[in-house]
């Protein structure tokens, strides 16, 4: 339908729009407008993906001056094929519409090993390993070596790339990693590389976060993306953590050994240079004296992880003349590697600040600050004048240069953290060395500085004014969106005790008690009984649920479990937890019904949709707090403090929160789903986690259902089912929570949804 | 005592064993073990005076060990069943021996005989056991000789058919099969376990490795007992113990080939993209030590390699704990979906692995593009913005359930405003005036009143307050008299036209057959009926369909003689 939207028309290409959608349209466009930044929450199945496409593409069409690109971030692989085929279906109706196509081109991103098309290279699956491999094909070196030597091998697809990829864009359309896979195929292209080469013209270029919050990442591929652009940053509920992320280092044991090889490595081979063409180093001396760092074309295929740090703190002068020469330089990095060595042999933690580690630095090896700062530039301009073959050896090193480059680089918002153990196995010598980032609105900051609007949206983003402060930025457009329902198709529940009355909680002191234990157990059990096919129950962490687990299986719960249905368990290993949820949507689809049990905060809870059958209903045991013994945390929460004036508390809360959303969330992707959300803990009660949940969810919580006991919660359970399972139409919806355009354009009606749906901050 | 002997008596079959101190149905005697029967002989006597044949067996079962009586039960085909008592006077041990014995001659020859029985016959029993109607059919049909059993099953071949085929449907495996053997102590030191012949059936489909142990072990080196007692000490019942490679339990290699296949099938990963965590994060870096952050991170793969090693040492059981329920769950999946694949219709082609991508013309190997879910299907939650989504269900919408359950009543009130009734009911004239204009007549307007009338005919007694109500078994006679004089009908029916010689003979026969069901069963029943005191009406229908049939007949014959 065409939409009229602030006088800016959308076409959406379905027949019916829910309001929220209509709503969500109206605010993205007041943000694009004021060119600023928003924050949008929108409950998930409520069609976020399509609101913003369908809005920003007609923007794109109609203002071409004001704004020219999306860059559409998402979190997982999924999510990205799913945006484009959304595109796609959108660029379809265009067409139809209009009678004629969008002059748009669309496509995606991704790492080599997802991208690969050469025989010899993608088999190898590890990311690193292919990265390694394609670069020992593809480095400018080796296919000059190539031209003179045919002996030397290279990547077939990448030399046809180079000869005629570039000579005209890509045809519009929409490109989705695999239709890359099959062009390059036909073409005998590379996909990655066209991809690369892609995104600098395409109208909307949908990538993981990492393309351009992390500068290693950001430096090399996002670089010379226009100012005019809209970025989206879809389920973002986590972002802060990415951005913390991408800016932290960490060195154990095992990487300093590895360093030293490395260092070993790189001067055998210098002196083997040294012998047969010195030319070459001297060249490089000469080209570092006159400061022409990037003379040398940083040619794409060279490079795999650029300056650690980000573009404005990049120095724009000469590398300093301690480190000029190759041999020096080694000399320099062995250095700063033994004393990084002594500092990882500690008996007792330390916590310093990267100012007290450079003017130890210096007082102890004389190594100044300055030369630092260049380590990684120069290691990697050392690399690549080696004319090393697979630059993924050295990475060890890259991260000690990396490490050098961030620490003198960043005294605020950073900390060093040395322990000599894990806190968990006192007596298991590992010292690892922590270099964290605690300010999560560094990394993001040239973002929100570089591009014309940035939106951050996701399905639980409450509550909302954390997200300005902790990335310290200013939204123009603050919303947060509830979801219309003919029918209230989510049950959430608090239950605080058991049917003995002891309370339920997963607190420190009371987690241990049988007597909780099996309450648990006796509310899953129950509930089991109840629900049909899949369900699916969070813990607060793994050492926790194998804890639940054990105790569940001597208390023979477990035995009357497998009864009910078949049990699944997440495990550390990523292959053996797919194996495991594959056979949980097996058992579920098949009738069978299945329970899965699954960490707060692990790869499940963050990626895996449970819709319709495959999650009818969701326990979160205990409430998910983060590790708080971790001193990362401590120090983190201590800076948030001083420089954003947030309670530890209120952080700690919310990161829960947050997380326990998600858990929950998972269980309804969209309106004609259903599910029971049970919280399992009694403290979910108290109003500041209450209300820490998204709105969503916080009004169909209602007060009387707050202080449940297990049985109680099993009677709401089966009358809420039973209510659920009628059949449930679109002629049911119509209306309410699904629009015809006459009924949207009914100014009374669209009042009465907008009243509904919305609510401003 | 046994005493083996060849004595050959007057059936000439082989006496094998002769058990005596046996006590059968009330008597003391001896019990006789042949090639062909188990027979029993009471004291004093030298004719036997039971004989079961082998294959009237339908399987033994044997008393409880620790039980005071030292009994043998064999079950019969008819599922009669008749016990043996062992009394041999020297005490229980010899009792269980001699029992054993017997045992263990029946097991042998029992299936022997198993297999003779005509295996058609057993379906058909099967087939008439389990549908009653179908029983009272042949009763009625083929006992009473209306019908030769030829016909009768010629006419029910489908329902042989699929009988048989809803009679092999397996059943599935409770997930908790192990939890039902529920070990009980008894008072002096010892566990019991009950192990059912269905709970060895689950364990045998869900863990073949165990199947493939009995084959083996049982009974060449151990005893079935001693087999059952080390599967209980094994890992398979106890999950939480480790596998110890070095004891000398006969499962300790099965755990080992089952944690290879666990890490097999993992390291495969699964073809189900959707459910591929591994490869979910686009990470860019995810692979690279040393960025990000090790311990804040909860996502442990990060660091995997040392979090696994310490986790192995710290807590190796209960890490195999769950690595065990992961797999006794995917084996009873994979078990109960080998047998009998049901699937939703809708989902299956979700479950289809994605398909690799079609060889490009080249003669380079094409990447299988099977790391990513083919997105053909949309969001679910976009269905409902499409139009139309599939085929559109009627609901049954029902506002008043009791109504649905009854016939449609006369309305008390008529709520219906009379404007709108005015115009219903000149509208429907309109329309049946338009109906009569446009049809030729079918049939006379008085003879679809009769029918109508027949058909709501019982609402408007019920009505009339006469509170008419059958007694259950004249009900149940009534509906056993129709279905069977239908089916008699329609075997006469069918002869029509009885074009050749073979039909003729059977229209007579058919003939026959209504003129004698009539006889012997319809007479009976109306006497009955009347006798009741229930309105002989309630018969008109059966008549009047003997009496079409009977009419047909003679029009035939007329023709028949003309010419």
């Amino acid at each position: 339908m065409r939409l009229n939207i602030e006088g800016l028309e959308v076409l959406f290409p379905y027949d019916y729009i829910y309001p929220e959608q209509y709503s969500y349209m109206v605010e993205l466009k007041r943000a694009l407008d004021a060119r600023g930044h928003g924050l949008l929450e929108m409950p998930s199945g409520t069609g976020k993906t399509i609101s913003l496409l369908s809005l920003i593409v007609a923007y794109l069409n109609h203002h071409p001056a004001e704004l020219t690109k999306l860059v559409y971030c998402t979190r997982t692989v999924p999510e990205m094929l799913k945006v484009l085929e959304e595109l796609r279906n959108l660029l379809k109706y265009y067409e139809q519409e209009t009678g004629q196509p969008l002059k748009f081109t669309g496509l995606s991103l991704s790492s080599r090993k997802n991208l690969c098309i050469n025989p010899d290279v993608y088999p190898l699956r590890d990311g690193k390993a292919v990265d390694g491999k394609c670069q020992s094909l593809t480095a400018s070196y080796v296919r000059a070596r190539a031209s003179s030597d045919p002996s030397v091998k290279t990547c077939d697809f990448y030399d046809g790339f180079d000869q005629h990829g570039r000579d005209q864009p890509l045809p519009n359309g929409v490109y989705s990693l695999d239709d890359l896979k099959e062009l390059g195929q036909r073409k005998k292209w590379c996909p990655y590389f066209l991809a690369r080469h892609a995104i600098l013209y395409a109208n909307i270029v949908v990538y993981s976060y990492h393309y351009l919050l992390d500068p290693k990442i950001a430096d090399l591929v996002s670089k010379e993306i226009q100012r005019k652009s809209v970025v989206v940053f879809d389920e973002a509920h986590n972002i802060d953590n990415v951005c913390i992320e991408s800016m932290s280092v960490y060195i154990n044991k095992r990487i300093i050994d590895k360093c030293q090889e490395n260092i070993q490595a790189l001067r055998t081979t210098i002196d083997g240079i040294k012998q047969t063409d010195e030319a070459r180093l001297r060249q490089e001396y000469d080209r570092l004296v006159e400061g022409l760092r990037d003379a040398h074309v940083a040619r794409e295929t060279d490079l795999r992880l650029s300056n650690p740090i980000l573009p404005d703190d990049i120095l724009q002068e000469a590398v300093p003349g301690n480190i000029r020469s190759a041999e020096h330089f080694v000399a320099f990095m062995k250095r700063f590697l033994e004393y990084v060595k002594t500092r990882l042999r500690v008996q007792h933690v330390v916590h310093e600040s990267p100012a007290s580690f450079l003017k130890d630095i210096f007082e102890k090896v004389y190594i100044d600050r300055k030369p630092l700062r260049f380590c990684a530039e120069r290691l990697r301009s050392l690399l690549r004048t080696l004319e090393i073959a697979d630059i993924t050896d050295f990475s060890p090193l890259s991260l000690m240069a990396s490490f050098a480059t961030l620490v003198s680089t960043y005294v605020k918002g950073f900390t060093i953290i040395i322990e000599p153990f894990d806190d968990k196995t006192p007596n298991v010598i590992n010292p690892i060395m922590h270099f964290t980032c605690l300010d999560a609105s560094l990394a993001i900051k040239p973002v929100f500085d570089r591009f014309q609007s940035v939106i951050i949206t996701s399905g639980t983003l409450s509550p909302l004014d954390m997200y300005p402060k902790i990335l310290n930025f200013h939204p123009v457009i603050m919303a947060s969106f509830t979801m219309t329902l003919a029918r209230p198709c989510i049950c959430p529940m608090i239950v605080s005790k058991g049917n003995d009355q002891v309370a339920i909680t997963s607190k420190f002191d009371a987690r241990d008690d049988l007597a909780v234990i099996r309450n648990y157990g006796t509310l899953l059990l129950d509930m089991a009984s109840v629900v049909p096919d899949g369900m699916v129950c969070f813990f607060t962490s793994y050492m926790y649920m194998e804890s639940i687990v054990t105790a569940w299986y001597e208390q023979g719960i477990i035995d009357n479990l497998l009864r009910k249905k078949l049990l699944f368990i997440e495990t550390q290993d990523a292959a053996e937890t797919s194996m495991a949820l594959h056979n949980y949507r097996k058992a579920c689809s098949n009738g069978r019904g299945a329970i899965l049990m699954s960490v707060a905060r692990g790869k499940v809870s963050e990626g895996i949709d449970f819709d319709h059958q495959y999650g009818r209903c969701v326990i979160m045991f205990g409430i998910p707090y983060v590790y708080t013994q971790s001193r990362i945390l401590k120090a983190r929460l201590e800076y948030l403090r001083d420089q954003f004036q947030i309670k530890e508390n209120d952080f700690l809360t919310f990161d829960a929160m947050r997380h326990a959303a998600q858990c929950v969330g998972r269980c309804i992707r969209g309106k004609t789903d259903y599910g029971i959300m049970v919280f399992a803990d009694k403290r979910f009660a108290r109003a500041d986690k209450r209300n820490k949940l998204p709105k969503w969810i916080r009004e169909h919580l209602k007060e009387s259902l707050m202080n449940l006991s297990i049985e109680e919660t099993v009677q709401i359970s089966k009358k809420f089912l039973r209510q659920m399972a009628q059949p449930f139409t679109l002629e049911d919806q119509l209306g309410v929570s699904l629009l015809t355009k006459e009924q949207l354009e009914n100014e009374l009606l669209k009042k009465r949804a907008e009243q509904r749906a919305y609510q401003s901050f | 005592m046994t005493r083996p002997g060849n004595k050959a008596n007057g059936h000439g079959e082989e006496i094998i064993l002769v058990v005596e101190h046996v006590k059968h149905s009330n008597q003391k005697g001896s019990l006789y073990v042949t090639s062909e029967n188990l027979a029993f002989q009471a004291a004093g006597k030298d004719s036997f005076d039971h004989r079961y044949h082998y294959s009237e067996i339908k399987l033994q079962k044997i008393s409880p060990e620790g039980k005071s009586k030292v009994q043998l039960q064999i079950v019969l085909q008819s599922d009669d069943s008749s016990n043996f008592h062992f009394l041999n006077p020297k005490g229980q041990v010899d009792q269980l021996k001699d029992r054993n014995s017997v045992k263990d001659l029946l097991t042998t020859l029992l299936p022997k005989f198993k297999k003779k029985i005509n295996k058609e016959m057993e379906v058909k029993n099967k087939a008439l056991q389990g549908n009653l109607r179908l029983q009272q059919l042949y009763r009625d049909l083929v006992v009473s000789e209306l019908v030769t059993a030829d016909e009768f099953w010629a006419q029910n071949a489908d329902k042989l058919t699929s009988q048989s085929a809803s009679a092999s449907q397996d059943t599935g495996i409770s997930g908790a099969f192990l939890a039902d053997v529920k070990p009980q102590a008894d008072g002096c030191n010892s566990v019991r376990y009950n192990l059912t012949p269905e709970i060895i059936g689950s364990i045998f489909k869900t863990y073949p490795a165990v199947k493939k142990k009995h084959a083996e072990t049982v009974p060449d080196t151990m005893t079935e007992q001693v087999f059952w007692t080390k599967f209980f000490q094994s890992h398979y019942f106890h999950k939480e113990l480790a596998g110890d490679r070095n004891s000398d339990s006969i499962f300790s290699d099965c755990a080992v080939t089952e944690e290879k296949e666990m890490i097999d099938s993992a390291r495969k990963g699964t073809n189900d993209p959707s459910a591929n965590v591994k490869h979910l994060k686009d990470m860019v870096v995810d692979d690279e030590e040393g960025f990000g952050m090790s311990l804040y991170n909860a996502d442990p793969s990060a660091d995997a390699n040392i979090t696994k090693t310490q986790k192995r040492t710290l807590n190796m059981t209960q890490h195999q704990l769950i690595q065990r329920f992961n797999y006794h769950s995917s084996r009873i999946l994979t078990a109960t979906e080998g047998r009998s694949k049901v699937w939703l219709p809708n989902l299956t082609a979700e479950s289809q692995p994605a398909t690799p991508a079609e060889s490009v013309a080249s003669d380079v190997q094409v990447e299988p593009i099977s790391q990513f879910p083919r997105t053909t299907s949309m969001d679910s939650e976009l269905d409902s913005f499409q139009k139309d989504a599939g085929p559109s269900r009627l609901p049954l919408r029902l506002k008043k359930t009791d109504r649905y359950h009854q016939a449609p009543a006369k309305r008390k009130s008529t709520a219906v405003d009379q404007r709108h009734a005015k115009r219903r009911s000149d509208n429907l004239k309109a329309h049946v005036a338009d109906l009569t204009t446009k049809r030729k007549v079918v049939i006379s307007s008085q003879i679809a009143a009769q029918a109508l009338h027949d058909v709501t005919s019982g609402k408007h007694r019920r009505q009339a307050g006469t509170d008419f109500q059958l007694p259950p078994p004249l009900k149940d006679e009534i509906c056993g008299i129709y279905a069977s004089l239908s089916e008699i009908l329609r075997h006469y029916w069918s002869c029509y036209p009885p074009t050749d010689k073979f039909l003729q003979e059977k229209l007579t026969r058919m003939k026959k057959s209504i003129e004698k069901f009539e006889m012997e069963r319809l007479r009976p029943l109306a006497m009955r009926v009347a006798s009741e005191g229930q309105p002989v009406q309630l018969l008109r229908h059966i008549f009047e369909m003997t009496k079409a049939a009977d009419n047909r007949y003679n029009t035939y014959m007329q023709q028949k003689r003309n010419g």
